[in-house]
């Protein structure tokens, strides 16, 4: 299994949750906006970990798209 | 070494009525600062640069679990919130992996489809609020600012009218408590159990007659899959009473003080309505409803620039000093509701970042455009010396703000 980790930064607010949650996959810029440290996911604990962050974001702006 | 002997003092009198420039102080003399608390002289640590405080607040070294983690002497002075109730248990509190699955059921709540759903129902308790306010002989922006919060938070969580009051008045009794009382402590742990109460009572309303309100939501997240249990179910319907009427009511109460400080601002948003979610964001950044952070607790001995902070040490994260650092924002004390830029840390940031942001932004973002909008003439109705912050370490919150509504028809 493959995943591609994106933020979307049209609704990002940069409440940090992400960040906080499991910064080995996201970081905040230096404009307080979310950014993904790594976009192509394939280790399994690395989707695991993304999946759990995406119903927490405050603002639904994690997206974790299949590529297979 | 900094040398903290010539410190202005945390949360005295001087201190309530103009923080602001204590922390300047402390953020160029002592931005990792010693202190001892007045309640049970406990030793602490206050943060008060931007980026020290965003890093303590994204740091897994520190937990907000008082109870767990904290020193001896910060167990013993009381401090912990809601100890011994299922209010010291609420999500604000919880350590991953506990605060990853009942955050995640809670979030389902507060989806921004779900929070588009609440437009309406703002927009029409804030008509009402004016309605109200208009026919007030004494029109206090406080009571404004009180109101709308209540009748949301009522409303959303589906509350039973009957109930609200005292609801309202046990909230009351647990914030603002007075300290000078010598069962202050007692006090507040009544009113923490009441709240505990009323959550309970409306989990039983709504598991009997589940409706599209924000409980039934939550009854469904421990019924139907049973990842809740019985007291986080509790703890968060609790959490969700309280956590948004005080908050936002200072937070509109503020802004409103804000623009009357700055005419050019009222005059600015008055006519460009449309800049109200920049504003937004800038009130939060002047001057937010949280003066600090809840007491994150050191797990471990570690240091802070250099400064040793030993485990179990409450470090205080100095919010609204943070979002005043000179570094960050260029004249922070100016307002400036077109800023952009550094985001604020007014709604936290990290794992324990403000649930309720959205809803926060949608009230606020409504209310005060639509009271300058209302009485666009409005001022003060007592000398600004008059206007005074409670003395509060965790709330920036005002206890009144008197106005005339339309100083122009008094002197027609």
């Amino acid at each position: 299994m493959r995943k591609i980790l994106s933020i979307d930064t049209t609704v990002c607010k940069g409440a940090g949750t992400c960040g906080a949650m499991h910064p080995q996959l996201f970081s905040v810029g230096d404009d307080g906006y979310a950014v993904a440290r790594r976009t192509d996911l394939v280790d399994p604990a690395d989707i695991a970990a993304a999946a759990s962050v995406v119903d927490v974001c405050p603002t639904e702006a994690i997206q974790l798209t299949s590529v297979d | 070494m900094q040398t903290t002997e010539q410190a202005p003092t945390l949360f005295d009198s001087a201190y309530y009525q103009d923080p602001y420039s204590v922390y300047d102080w402390l953020r160029i003399h002592d931005p990792v600062h010693r202190f001892r608390f007045g309640v049970g002289d406990v030793p602490m640590v206050f943060l008060s640069r931007y980026d020290d405080v965003r890093a303590l607040l994204s740091d897994q070294r520190f937990s907000n679990d008082g109870a767990a983690w904290g020193s001896e002497e910060f167990k013993r002075s009381g401090m912990i919130f809601g100890a011994g109730t299922l209010i010291g248990r609420i999500l604000t509190v919880l350590d991953p992996p506990d605060h990853t699955r009942v955050r995640k059921l809670a979030m389902g709540a507060f989806t921004p489809r779900r929070v588009a759903t609440w437009k309406e129902p703002v927009e029409r308790i804030i008509n009402e609020t004016l309605e109200r306010l208009e026919k007030s002989d004494e029109p206090d922006v406080m009571d404004f600012a009180s109101r709308i919060p209540a009748d949301v938070t009522g409303e959303i969580l589906g509350f039973p009218l009957k109930r609200f009051a005292d609801m309202l008045d046990a909230i009351e009794r647990a914030f603002h408590a007075d300290p000078a009382n010598p069962d202050n402590e007692s006090v507040v742990a009544a009113a923490f159990e009441e709240i505990v109460s009323y959550g309970r009572e409306l989990i039983t309303e709504k598991r009997r007659n589940p409706g599209d309100d924000l409980t039934s939501v939550f009854v469904q997240a421990r019924d139907g899959e049973d990842r809740l249990s019985e007291d986080e179910l509790v703890s968060l319907v609790a959490v969700m009473i309280m956590a948004g009427i005080d908050t936002t009511r200072n937070l509109i109460g503020s802004a409103v003080l804000a623009l009357l400080d700055h005419p050019d601002q009222f005059r600015l948003l008055r006519e460009h309505p449309e800049l109200s979610s920049t504003a937004v964001e800038e009130f939060l950044r002047y001057d937010g409803a949280f003066c600090v952070g809840l007491f994150r607790l050191a797990k471990e001995d570690l240091e802070i620039r250099g400064v040793p902070v030993p485990a179990g040490t409450p470090v205080v994260a100095g919010l609204q000093s943070a979002n005043n650092d000179p570094e960050e924002y260029i004249d922070p004390r100016r307002l400036d509701i077109t800023r952009t830029g550094q985001r604020h840390l007014a709604l936290g940031y990290g794992l324990h970042n403000c649930m309720g942001a959205a809803l926060a932004r949608l009230e606020t973002g409504i209310a005060v455009p639509a009271l300058l909008r209302r009485f666009p003439t409005m001022r003060l109705s007592v000398p600004r010396a008059e206007i005074r912050f409670e003395e509060n370490w965790l709330l920036r919150s005002l206890p009144s703000l008197p106005v005339e509504l339309r100083p122009a028809d008094v002197t027609r």
